[in-house]
């Protein structure tokens, strides 16, 4: 009863509307903070007034709502005076136990030795008292940390404690120690995800960048390879690793590189994929520009060819400069089997990026306009299996490749528990179901198939992209005119690709133009024993890989057969 | 001239091959059969050797000129009106040679696959892709030849040995064709196949270093020579020379010829398709070098810019050739004297007389 009268009383009393109304101005412009700058707080220097550094550093790091910001202010005692200190860190970030056991506790503990010194002369004692100088005794005696920064600037200060160092201020110092006691928690190495491999290395980078550069590290013994820090985005100042041989690269491509890191004006880099859009030289052509890689061992190979790696704090890619379109054809594996099998392979691979390519545009061409390439009996099964098919080619292929892109797309994003069932359905859809509903022919679905599984064989993740935005390309070049129509399209394509550069690199080097193609970077691979020089293309300060007899044991056994003999 | 694009050895062969190339493609061949019957092929040989006494020449006046085109010489020569009178004569042979070659295997394309297809939208797809490739520049085109050529050169030659099964050897007799007089005297003109020498006159500053300039120059007539003589005989053995074959490309119906089984019967298309591609780069190449010729004249700083109003006259004046009977006396009755007389009279004694005044100028200076 009670509730038929409430609902009575809902129809006729007015109520308040209670629709939870928040939106945000669509027009970025209405905002008034644009000449704000990216830090709030203007730098300053450190002062020899703790309070004054206490005050700023509060403000700076909004410590009144940041939660995980440690502010610790205790009291050194240094011959016999009292100091006050000030530790700054950030929780999760820093390692407690270094902190309490290496940091706070010797500096916090009695120090018995003072600055006085007695000695007597003539019989009559003497007490001699040295100048004073804490920062050399603190930073000599009572912090047992292998690194250790003296900073006076804040802005400096702050960029190490926000990649997990802790400052130490004190009073009467008008600088700050920055000790490394990172201690955050982060991804183990694992085995490569993407770029799998039978024979070779199974590790890959992580999201640490220390931790990368620690593996080339050991990876290259040599004290040439040279890691270079910086960083990018005036907010988020992201870690940047610029690592190369310092006797094998070229002295223009490493500082090209460093200039072009060094002149991004952005907020902020989140990954390598950032920046390698940020520095690649034409950024309106689909095709990657530098060689992207989660594996050591690549890096390390492209590293001792004379080219440069950047590895982005929080990413676990490597961006490799320059790049050129054969980087992208090949695999890992090339260079761990012999090479003739991966000759093999790469005959395959080429034939795979030459369907995934055009064999929709071809089938276009052929079906359209030049028929009497097909030989007479196949035509006849075609035409067959068209007949019942009421929609015209370029409608049927176009309708399989976006289903097809899409089932791809769909595949990716799916939780994995239920990513069967997309495979399933894609199957069904694009296949039996399909064909037996007479919206394509079967021949279609045999030439989109082959064009899906071709492009699995890409090993580039990049120009997989590319090869599919400009299929469709091809699709459509072909129904315009046929094979004339996809002969223009690969013609422009060519030249667009002759014009190109890659950190000054030609992209389609070393065959456009024709350099010496014995080296060890050309599509198809020679014995390793022959791979003597090094790519042309990368100008390096070693042209030399190799000697020319590399294999010395095979001329030493021929010498020892002549002394035996 | 310091801030041109230089390319490498291979890019200049690379060009220069598909400059003979495109003769075979567009029928070339079929012209010098027509003067002189079956003693084309003894014409190609007689006249090879012509052109490789003049390249020597051409190579041995062009040495003092360092950095310089037959434009620079003529400069040289005979100051600035000199120069621009030859740049107007080098302008027209290139445009009206361009413009035949388009016009004329956009016809034969419209023949052939594009029956509804106005013969004005097949130009127009000829153009934009040569547009695009002459504003990348020299280095682009060259580069895109380097890729291009192994296939040119692959198709062209398997065509010849493919057709060698329907060779009659006897279709080379009489060895005189026409006559004595026909094939060695009277038909000097078809000294114009050898359009590969016009070219050398252009592409002396682009070379990267100047010491192999003559090697390529005279490779490049060697080459062109074995080419023509390969495709006059390879044309005149598969048909009889009577046989007119001027309403298609004789080398596409060369291609009508190839069976390979029962399986592969017309693979004409896929030949078609390799042309189109070196079409394309040729007549790249051509705008690019009118494109430099105009740049030379007017003084401008780039001939990137000049390359979409050049495109543009290309394609007017490729239409306005009223129909093939038209083209093909144009090509045959006037373009053929009027390169013969530019390249092998005029060009050279432009070049004789300027060598011999900086001889001049030489020998001065060091009497001073």
């Amino acid at each position: 009863m009670n509730s038929f009268k409430e609902n009575l009383k809902g129809l006729f009393l007015y109520k308040p509307t209670q629709n939870y109304d928040f939106v945000l101005s669509e027009n970025n412009a209405s905002n008034t903070d644009k000449d704000i700058p990216p830090n709030f707080l203007p730098d300053r220097d450190v002062s020899s007034n703790l309070e004054q550094n206490y005050d700023y550093l509060k403000v700076q790091y909004n410590s009144l709502i940041n939660s995980d910001i440690i502010f610790r202010p205790f009291i050194i005692n240094i011959f016999g005076k009292s100091y006050n200190a000030l530790l700054l860190g950030i929780d999760g970030m820093i390692s407690s136990q270094l902190v309490n056991n290496f940091l706070l506790r010797p500096l916090m503990e009695t120090n018995s030795n003072t600055n006085k010194t007695h000695y007597t002369k003539n019989g009559i004692e003497f007490k001699k008292i040295k100048k004073a100088n804490i920062e050399d005794y603190i930073f000599d005696k009572l912090m047992p940390q292998n690194t250790i920064k003296k900073f006076n600037k804040f802005s400096e200060i702050s960029k190490s404690v926000n990649s997990g160092d802790c400052a130490l201020f004190v009073d009467t110092l008008n600088i700050a120690f920055v000790i490394d006691v990172k201690g955050f928690e982060s991804r183990g190495i694992d085995t490569p995800k993407n770029e799998i491999v039978v024979r070779g290395s199974q590790e890959a980078f992580v999201e640490k960048l220390r931790t990368n550069t620690s593996i080339l590290r050991r990876l290259i013994n040599s004290s040439e390879l040279i890691i270079e820090n910086s960083s990018v985005g005036t907010v988020s100042k992201t870690s940047v690793a610029v690592c190369y041989m310092k006797n094998i690269a070229n002295s223009s491509l490493v500082e090209e590189v460093k200039y072009r890191l060094n002149n991004i004006d952005v907020d902020y880099i989140v990954s390598s994929g950032n920046v390698e859009q940020l520095i690649q030289d034409n950024s309106k052509v689909a095709f990657p520009q530098l060689i992207s890689t989660e594996r050591p061992d690549k890096a390390v190979n492209h590293l001792l060819e004379g080219r440069v790696a950047i590895l982005v704090n929080g990413s676990p890619y490597c961006l490799i400069a320059p790049g050129v379109f054969i980087d992208f054809l090949s695999s890992p594996e090339d260079l761990n089997l012999k090479h003739q099998y991966s000759n093999l392979l790469k005959v395959i691979r080429f034939i795979a990026t030459f369907i995934s390519l055009f064999l929709p545009g071809i089938y276009v061409a052929i079906m359209n306009y030049h028929t009497e390439l097909v030989p007479t009996t196949l035509l006849f099964t075609i035409a067959a299996s068209r007949n019942s098919v009421p929609f015209p080619v370029i409608f049927e292929i176009l309708l399989m490749e976006v289903s097809f892109e899409l089932i791809r797309e769909a595949g990716l994003r799916i939780p994995t528990p239920i990513g069967p069932t997309i495979g399933i359905i894609g199957a069904l859809v694009l296949g039996e179901a399909a064909v037996s509903a007479n919206i394509v022919s079967p021949v279609l679905i045999i030439i989109v198939a082959l064009t899906g599984i071709c492009s699995f064989a890409i090993p580039d993740f990049s120009l997989n992209f590319t090869f599919r935005i400009y299929k469709f390309l091809y699709i459509f070049l072909g129904y315009l005119a046929g094979l004339f129509g996809i002969a223009i399209g690969i013609f422009v394509q060519i030249t667009l690709l002759c014009n190109l550069r890659s950190f000054g690199a030609s992209y389609l080097a070393p065959y456009a133009p024709l350099t010496n193609l014995n080296t060890s970077i050309s599509y198809f691979i020679s014995p390793i024993w022959k791979r003597e020089t090094r790519g042309d293309f990368l100008n390096t300060k070693r042209p030399k890989e190799q000697p020319h007899f590399s294999m010395k044991w095979l001329t030493w056994k021929d010498k020892n057969k002549e002394r035996k003999d | 001239m310091n801030n041109v694009e230089k390319i490498g050895k291979a890019e200049v062969i690379a060009l220069y091959i598909i400059i003979i190339s495109n003769n075979i493609i567009i029928n070339i061949p079929t012209i010098i059969i027509d003067f002189t019957g079956t003693g084309a092929w003894l014409n190609v040989i007689y006249l090879t050797l012509i052109c490789l006494i003049f390249i020597l020449l051409i190579c041995k006046f062009f040495k003092p000129f360092v950095n310089f085109d037959i434009l620079d010489v003529s400069e040289f020569l005979g100051g600035k009106i000199l120069k621009f009178i030859i740049a107007i004569a080098y302008f027209l042979l290139f445009m009206i040679f361009s413009a035949g070659c388009l016009r004329y295997f956009a016809d034969n394309l419209q023949n052939i696959y594009f029956d509804n297809s106005p013969l004005i939208f097949l130009i127009l797809l000829f153009i934009i892709p040569i547009v695009i490739s002459c504003r990348a520049g020299l280095k682009a085109i060259s580069s895109t030849n380097i890729i291009l050529i192994p296939i040119t050169v692959f198709s062209i030659l398997t065509l010849f040995f493919v057709a060698s099964r329907d060779f009659v050897w006897q279709r080379l007799f009489p060895v005189f064709g026409y006559g004595i007089k026909e094939t060695f005297l009277k038909n000097i003109p078809n000294l114009f196949a050898f359009n590969v020498v016009a070219y050398i006159y252009f592409l002396k500053p682009f070379l990267k270093s100047e010491t192999y300039y003559k090697k390529i120059s005279v490779a490049a007539v060697i080459m062109c020579g074995i080419y023509l003589l390969l495709s006059v005989a390879t044309l005149l053995m598969s048909f009889a020379f009577i046989t007119q074959t001027d309403e298609t490309l004789s080398i596409y119906i060369l291609t009508r010829l190839i069976n390979l089984g029962k399986f592969l019967q017309r693979v004409d298309a896929l030949f078609i398709f390799i042309w189109i591609l070196a079409i394309l780069s040729f007549l790249s190449l051509n705008v690019f070098i009118i494109s430099h010729i105009v740049k030379k004249v007017i003084n401008a700083k780039a001939s990137s810019e000049l390359v979409l109003p050049i495109s543009a006259i290309l394609f007017t004046i490729s239409l306005s050739f009223k129909d093939m009977a038209t083209l093909k006396f144009i090509i045959r009755n006037i373009y053929k004297y009027y390169y013969c007389i530019l390249v092998f009279v005029v060009s050279f004694f432009i070049l004789l007389f300027a060598y011999i005044k900086k001889e001049k100028k030489f020998l001065k200076r060091k009497e001073q």
